[in-house]
């Protein structure tokens, strides 16, 4: 794996808070390989987003910190890079978009603008060829009349629209990985369709890697190559191989699915999680999810789990006997 | 954006008749007849006799508002009592000293208010942001015309660095040095006034510093002076702006206030002897020229408005 | 929460020095050290000193006497127009919020009297009235009755569709019951919050009119009359201009100070429509 684009190692964030100092991701390791999909699965509050952030160099400052680990970005160290070194690689290698396409753009600028901005930074264009060029990426990603919606408002697109917008910007310089924050989770369930398909296919077309933040079961299924699930700041679960639906091990996970209504993951019965999420200053000893968990055992309340390979590929942080049949 | 423009222009209609309305009844409000109202205690007979006629009043208040509302669109406002004057030309002898000082004065807020504004938000919470607060405070605290007075005490009559009052015309003159007659009294116009600019640009810009779209500018790579500039400042200026219509209202009364203590032969003081005088048709005149020029600043604030903000244009064109 | 901290200390101060404001107006007799209106004609324009503590004016009065015997004139002035702009305000806000009749009179009436800057309606105002205290303050309040309408009748509109509102209408309950009981009592801490602004407010305003000699008639020791002739003999007695100001200054600032506090305690819902203003 010492190959992959991006390796993040014992990353851990904390944020300095009223209440004190809070770990909001504690000890995540992945890796990401060249033109892979790697999905992040947890509900809010599960640090996903964080690690996100805390990737392009964006943590909420000054509350946030990465306090231990390390990011590296085709082996170049990325968490001791100072605020300008970061500005050349933000939205020029890596590049990100966001949950709400509604409120993600400047309501005061033209689209063509807003994109044209990150091709003057990074491209060197001057704003005549940013234009043109922001036209063609509208075409790319497919806004019809592209030519006259460079001149539009953000208030004059739809949510699709203006997510389209939002992934030809963050296109705009051809990255090598593409952050996508919960990028279908505002937009309606045909829309949603649409948007997966144009990021598969431009992924394809462009060579990238793409890390998918959701909580979207449904989403994971089409798109992940490698799939993370995160609770509580941590890494549960994590398989690197098709078929994760029909594999997955962590009683969390396990739960998870059991949530999703009227899909052809569950058998039918919803079952909800028994209790809440616990907020990050009062997580339980032992494994985050040990005080919701319906199989928790007393080592689980005691001890945080190592995580482990169950199978080739296939790795989770449970005290519970591998190989048991959890269903 | 023109059918804004025209549709903004339009909606002033009912509020400039309604404002002309008052402005005619003013006469006849005051106990007595308009017609000695209008000429003075010291009017003959036969003059009462002929105002009467040319206002009519024999007619019903109607007729009456529109035989005045006729000569008003024809620039006429009457004849002052105290001087052998017209009154447009009263007030247009005047104009020229309150128009250079409230643009002096506007000039000085904006230049003033909007850095230290944005100086208090780029360092929220540090002590130079508590201490910025607390001077708008104070700022918004004192009376204009006591700090003029402070000033004239302190730089005029203590120093000597500048006249202490009256305002030699610049353009009679062509002497632009004569504007130094000005920087006191547009100073302290202007130093109250910036409260609220300071206030507002602060904690708009701290308001959107929390938008996604800020965050989705810093995820472009761009550097903070430029997320600062073109998208914190730029749409914080949406909320500025609106707040420009109460910093304008208050200029106004600052002008007139400030005019008396310079002494400066302007509107303002005019409005404040003939009141004194009772000089009706001189009153009458300049509210009714202030109020209109009050409606087309707000007008050109709500166009600037709509500038800066698209969103406006777009809904209120449809 | 520093920040809050800090804020209750210095209004800590202000409340200090405005209820030593109140009682100096209350007691003005017993404080003064003279009668505010006894002329002292060897002592005329007389500084700082152990007979007249912050000098004598033009007529040889005693400035300190005048400060507090002006303190009356000047708060129950302002607390006039307050009283004015509130019981106004409120009634005709409440009725324009509720009644479409009346909505269209009252706010056209409310847009006319925005259209003319706040000082200068005033001086409209007394141009047809005549001087006269209790004209001081209807010329003044008229702009504050005016603001308070406004804030009023969008927070009714407000308040008028939420749900359990809604629910009351629905079960019948009378328009006149719904006001009083539910939507009246929902206002009043907004309406405490712009009273006090409007109260500092109303205080520049009338030092304003008073100064350009529109105001309290000058037989009234009021700070902004005792600025007024002050600044006449300026270059000879400055303490005439700079301590009746600074007086108007410090009870100001105070006042703000107090306003800005119960600011930050009222209900998030209604910030934006107290702060709009």
């Amino acid at each position: 794996m010492n190959d992959a684009l991006l390796n993040v190692k014992d990353l851990t964030i904390t944020f300095q808070t009223e209440r004190g100092e809070l770990t909001a991701v504690d000890h995540l390791s992945f890796d990401l390989g060249r033109k892979e999909t790697l999905c992040i699965v947890g509900e809010s509050g599960s640090g996903k987003s964080v690690t996100a952030l805390s990737i392009m160099g964006l943590l909420p400052q000054p509350a946030g910190r990465v306090t231990n680990g390390s990011i590296r970005f085709q082996g170049q160290e990325l968490t001791g890079l100072t605020n300008k070194q970061m500005q050349g690689i933000r939205g020029n290698r890596i590049s990100m978009i966001f949950q709400e396409p509604m409120t993600s753009l400047n309501p005061v600028y033209t689209v063509g603008y807003q994109i044209s901005e990150v091709l003057k930074k990074h491209k060197g264009m001057n704003t005549k060829e940013a234009m043109r060029y922001a036209a063609e990426l509208l075409e790319r990603v497919g806004i019809p009349e592209p030519g006259k919606r460079v001149h539009s408002f953000p208030h004059e697109l739809s949510g699709g629209l203006r997510q389209r917008v939002m992934i030809a910007m963050a296109l705009s310089c051809d990255p090598d990985i593409l952050i996508a924050d919960e990028p279908t989770t505002a937009l309606d369930v045909t829309i949603q369709a649409q948007i997966l398909r144009l990021m598969e296919t431009l992924k394809q077309d462009l060579d990238m890697s793409i890390i998918f933040i959701t909580h979207d079961l449904g989403v994971v299924s089409q798109i992940s190559d490698r799939t993370i699930v995160m609770y509580g700041g941590m890494k549960m679960e994590e398989r690197y191989a098709d078929g994760f639906f029909d594999h997955v091990q962590h009683p969390y996970t396990v739960d998870l699915l059991g949530c999703i209504p009227t899909s052809s993951l569950s058998d039918g019965k919803l079952m909800p999680i028994p209790g809440m999420i616990p907020s990050l200053a009062n997580m339980p000893g032992g494994c985050r999810f040990s005080n919701r968990c319906r199989r928790a055992m007393s080592a689980c309340h005691e001890t945080i789990p190592e995580l482990r390979e169950i199978e080739p590929g296939h790795w989770i942080a449970c005290h519970l006997e591998d190989k048991e049949a959890v269903l | 954006m023109l059918r804004y423009i025209i549709k903004r222009v339009l909606s002033m209609i009912p509020s400039l008749i309604l404002t002309s309305i008052m402005v005619f009844l003013m006469v006849h409000l005051i106990p007595g007849d308009p017609a000695i109202t209008m000429l003075g205690d010291s009017a003959t007979e036969e003059s009462i006799e002929q105002m009467r006629e040319e206002m009519g009043l024999n007619q019903p208040l109607v007729n009456q508002y529109f035989i005045w509302m006729g000569k008003v669109v024809h620039g006429d406002l009457g004849d002052s009592i105290f001087q052998n004057k017209s009154v447009m030309a009263t007030i247009a002898d005047r104009a020229e000293t309150s128009v250079l000082l409230g643009v002096m004065a506007m000039i000085l807020i904006v230049l003033i208010s909007l850095p230290i504004g944005i100086i208090a938000a780029v360092k929220v919470n540090t002590w130079l942001d508590q201490g910025i607060s607390s001077l708008a405070m104070f700022l918004a605290s004192v009376p204009a015309f006591w700090l003029g007075l402070n000033l004239m005490l302190l730089f005029s009559v203590k120093l000597g660095w500048l006249p202490t009052s009256g305002f030699p015309s610049v353009f009679r003159s062509g002497d632009w040095s004569n504007l130094r007659y000005l920087i006191l009294p547009s100073i302290s116009i202007a130093l109250p006034n910036t409260a609220l600019i300071i206030r507002m640009t602060r904690s708009s810009m701290l308001d959107v510093i929390k938008e996604d779209y800020v965050r989705t500018a810093r995820s472009k790579g761009l550097t903070e002076n430029a997320v600062y500039i073109k998208h914190v400042f730029r749409n914080s200026l949406i909320a500025v702006v609106s707040s420009l219509g109460f910093v304008f209202a208050s200029l106004i009364s600052g002008t007139v206030v400030t005019e008396s203590v310079f002494s400066l032969p302007g509107v303002g003081q005019l409005l404040v002897s003939s009141i004194m005088l009772r000089d009706y048709p001189v009153i009458q005149g300049v509210i009714l020229i202030i109020a209109l020029v009050f409606m087309i600043i707000n007008l050109l604030v709500d166009i600037s408005y709509a500038k800066i903000d698209p969103r406006i244009r777009y809904t209120s064109a449809k | 929460m520093f920040n809050l901290l800090r804020k209750r200390k210095v209004a800590i101060v202000a409340s200090v020095f405005l209820i030593a404001v109140l009682i100096c107006g209350i007691f003005a007799p017993l404080i003064s050290t003279f009668d505010p209106n006894e002329t002292h004609g060897k002592d005329r324009l007389s500084t700082i000193n152990s007979t007249y503590w912050l000098g004598t004016d033009n007529y040889g009065r005693d400035i300190f006497s005048r400060i507090i015997y002006g303190t009356r004139m000047s708060l129950v002035g302002s607390l006039g127009i307050v009283v004015f702009a509130v019981v106004l305000g409120v009634l005709l806000g409440v009725v324009a919020g509720y009644l479409r009749s009346a909505q269209m009179v009252i706010m056209r009436l409310a847009d006319v009297l925005m259209a003319f800057p706040p000082l200068l309606l005033a001086m409209m105002l007394m141009a047809i009235m005549g001087s006269g205290v209790f004209n001081v303050v209807i010329a003044i309040g008229a702009y504050y009755m005016t603001r308070m309408i406004r804030i009023i009748y969008s927070l009714t509109l407000k308040i008028k569709e939420e749900t359990y509102i809604e629910a009351m209408h629905a079960q019948g309950a009378s328009t006149l019951r719904i006001i009083l009981r539910h939507i009246v009592p929902n206002l009043v801490s907004p309406i405490i919050v712009q009273a006090t602004f409007t109260f500092s407010s109303a205080l520049l305003q009338m030092a304003a009119l008073d100064f350009l000699g529109l105001g309290i008639p000058p037989q009234y020791p009021t700070w902004g009359n005792m600025l007024s002739e002050g600044s006449r003999f300026m270059t000879r007695a400055p303490w005439m201009v700079v301590i009746p100001g600074l007086v108007i200054v410090l009870t100001v600032l105070s006042i703000n100070i107090m306003g800005d506090l119960l600011r930050d305690n009222i209900d998030p819902k209604f910030r934006d429509i107290v702060k709009g203003t």
